[in-house]
């Protein structure tokens, strides 16, 4: 328990492209770091970030070291750990979690950190973004089949069902997005690929059919009106609902910049 | 080249004092409008034209000022703070004339008490009288007579030093020290109004005089009893003659140094002036009605460690003083604000200011700014928002107010 004493804000901020956010402290790159670390990995970790750690946090030597680091090829993660490490925004444990937590993405494959950077974007709000991810996803994971030397039917039904199930992640994007018809074509490419239960689910949600028993629909029938009845009580269908209580001027005013919120979500990229 | 005035405001007199001039200018604190032109009269001149029929005067315009008053002269309403304005504007361009100077450098105006209404309402006038704001300083009474004993010899203030000032119809007595020790030295004044004033008129007879002389006596008496005092000042309207209060300067005079200083607030007003315009901090801490007398700090941690910060310092004018920090709860949902007073035998007090009201989002996801500055005299205000998280978490305008009695 602590108060922690805060530097003056950058004058100038750092734009994380992927997140398109501006950073103005050491604080808010450390949040970021630490819970969006797959979309801080590659080309986020830049000459130009630590110039602006440098000039703008006045973290000389956290900067110099990071440089170091660049041109004696270390590792992003370890990179990313120095500047956690060095902000104490993070307790040690925190950091330790974190560095286990970053050591682990060694082990998957590239489809899968892709994937898991498309979720990322998703929880974002990202939609866009995490749509292309999911994209880009698919097609590693069918060039890994394609390199892989075994082929036999237990990988390719592994092969499928992960291909499956990442259709069905972006059919659930593009229901975020307002777009049922694209959401249906991917649920129908899903279950192309092989028989999957979300998919069914999915499409059972959306138009009423897919392959459930009557009890399975039952309970997503009792899940969607429990969705809805918290809908109604939340904070976001209440600011709505006030909207539509003002005069036409300020409805429309205040309907065009919610709507602009919602478009800018999967228009460009939002945090 | 420019002058630096010290000026001392009551509702009976004004005086202006320059020490690089060795100057001063006393005056009855009285404006005096001409009825037929636009012509203005201060002191003396002004009862003149207003007893001669010729102008239309207005006095205790201090009280004027506390109360918002106006005052109606041929035909037209001037606020209080306009007569001042005229008032002080006169006394300053004598000031000038008298040294061959155009300019104000640095004004310096001592007050009576230290209250912020009356401090704020002095500044407007001063920028009423077309002077800067920036140059001029308000300070009390209790101030000036440290910044005049600190320019003194020190022998007067070895022990205790004190000081009575009788003017038309009050009378008070202040007490200064001076602590000596390691570290930074610090002088100590505190003021009081006697409730033994009497009107100086009475002693202008002898019964009245032996009864002025009584009173006074018996109020040293009680104000110095058996402390020991290295010197005693006299000052003000009262003490012009002293032969009525022959009992009273011998008592004083036991064993201690006397002296009778005219001006003594404006004299100490103007040291303070010529201080600030060389930019010269003092080089002692002061503690009066005008400095903050407690420090008030926060434990906030830096690179991982436990720091004081120091939010409200000793020692220093209290009147504009405002300080701002900003600050990052980590699993913590209050703030303590540490009080330390300057009289070591008041005790350390802590005063604790709960978040809960603006900490709705997750731990360390808000960045706080607190600000403190004075309501008054010994009120701190205490303002602590919400500044959001970045483009992360926007701010929500939130924020928790308090006044902490220090």
């Amino acid at each position: 328990m602590s108060l922690l004493l805060c530097r003056q804000k950058a004058g100038r901020p750092f734009c994380h492209d992927k997140l398109n956010i501006n950073i103005w402290s050491e604080q808010e790159l450390c949040y970021i770091i630490y819970n969006y670390p797959l979309l801080c990995l590659g080309d986020f970790c830049t000459e130009g970030l630590f110039e602006w750690i440098d000039t703008e946090l006045h973290l000389k030597k956290l900067a110099d070291r990071l440089k170091d680091n660049l041109r004696t090829g270390e590792l992003f993660e370890n990179q990313l750990l120095l500047i956690l490490q060095e902000c104490n925004y993070y307790d040690l444990d925190e950091v330790m979690e974190f560095g286990k937590r970053i050591a682990e993405y060694r082990k998957f494959s590239d489809h899968e950190l892709t994937y898991m950077e498309g979720k990322a974007l998703y929880k974002a709000g990202n939609y866009n973004a995490a749509y292309e991810k999911f994209e880009q996803a698919i097609r590693q994971l069918e060039a890994e089949y394609r390199r892989s030397k075994q082929n036999d039917d237990k990988e390719l039904r592994d092969h499928n069902e992960r291909k499956s199930d990442i259709y069905c992640d972006m059919a659930s994007l593009k229901m975020q997005m307002f777009d049922e018809k694209s959401a249906a074509e991917l649920i129908k490419m899903s279950l192309m690929t092989c028989r999957n239960k979300r998919a069914n689910e999915l499409k059972y949600l959306i138009d009423g059919s897919g392959e459930l028993s009557d009890e399975r629909k039952a309970e997503l029938d009792l899940k969607k009106d429990a969705v809805r009845a918290a809908a109604r009580e939340s904070s976001a269908y209440k600011e709505i609902e006030a909207i539509f209580r003002k005069d036409k001027m300020t409805l429309f005013k205040e309907a065009r910049k919610l709507a602009a919120g919602w478009k800018s979500g999967y228009r460009k990229n939002k945090f | 080249m420019a002058l630096n005035i010290g000026i001392d405001l009551c509702d009976d007199y004004i005086t202006a004092y320059s020490f690089s001039e060795k100057s001063m200018l006393s005056a009855s604190a009285v404006i005096c409008r001409n009825k037929k032109e636009d012509l203005w009269y201060i002191g003396q001149t002004a009862y003149e034209m207003a007893l001669s029929g010729t102008g239309v005067l207005t006095d205790k315009l201090l009280s004027l000022l506390k109360k918002n008053g106006t005052s109606t002269i041929a035909r037209k309403a001037y606020t209080a703070e306009q007569l001042i304005s005229k008032l002080i504007g006169t006394v300053l361009s004598q000031m000038l004339n008298g040294a061959g100077v155009e300019e104000i450098g640095r004004l310096v105006i001592a007050l009576s008490k230290a209250e912020k209404s009356d401090m704020d309402a002095i500044l407007r006038v001063v920028e009423l009288a077309g002077i800067d704001r920036q140059k001029t300083t308000i300070i009390s009474h209790e101030e000036s007579f440290i910044h005049y004993i600190m320019a003194q010899d020190k022998s007067l203030s070895y022990n205790m030093t004190g000081l009575f000032d009788l003017s038309s119809e009050t009378l008070s007595f202040f007490k200064m020290k001076v602590l000596r020790g390691t570290g930074k030295q610090s002088a100590v004044c505190d003021g009081t109004d006697l409730e033994e004033a009497f009107r100086i008129g009475i002693l202008k007879n002898e019964s009245g005089s032996e009864l002025g002389d009584r009173i006074m006596t018996d109020a040293a008496k009680k104000c110095i009893g058996n402390d020991i005092y290295s010197s005693v000042f006299i000052t003000g309207k009262g003490f012009e003659r002293t032969d009525w209060a022959k009992s009273f300067i011998a008592f004083l005079c036991k064993k201690r140094k006397v002296m009778y200083e005219p001006g003594i607030f404006a004299i100490g007003a103007a040291i303070y002036a010529d201080q600030l315009a060389a930019g010269k901090d003092s080089s002692h801490l002061l503690f009066c009605d005008t400095r903050t007398k407690s420090e008030v700090s926060l434990s906030v941690t830096v690179n991982e460690k436990l720091s004081k910060l120091i939010m409200i310092p000793q020692g220093r004018p209290w009147y504009d003083l405002s300080t701002y920090a900003e600050l990052m709860p980590r699993k913590q949902d209050y703030i303590d604000i540490d009080i330390e007073p300057s009289d070591k035998n008041k005790p350390k007090r802590t005063v604790r200011v709960d978040l809960k009201e603006l900490l709705k989002r997750p731990d360390r996801c808000i960045r706080l700014s607190v600000e403190m500055y004075f309501e008054s005299e010994g009120l701190l205000k205490l303002n602590v928002r919400d500044q959001g998280f970045g483009e992360i978490f926007t701010a929500s305008g939130d924020m928790i107010t308090e006044s902490i009695r220090l």
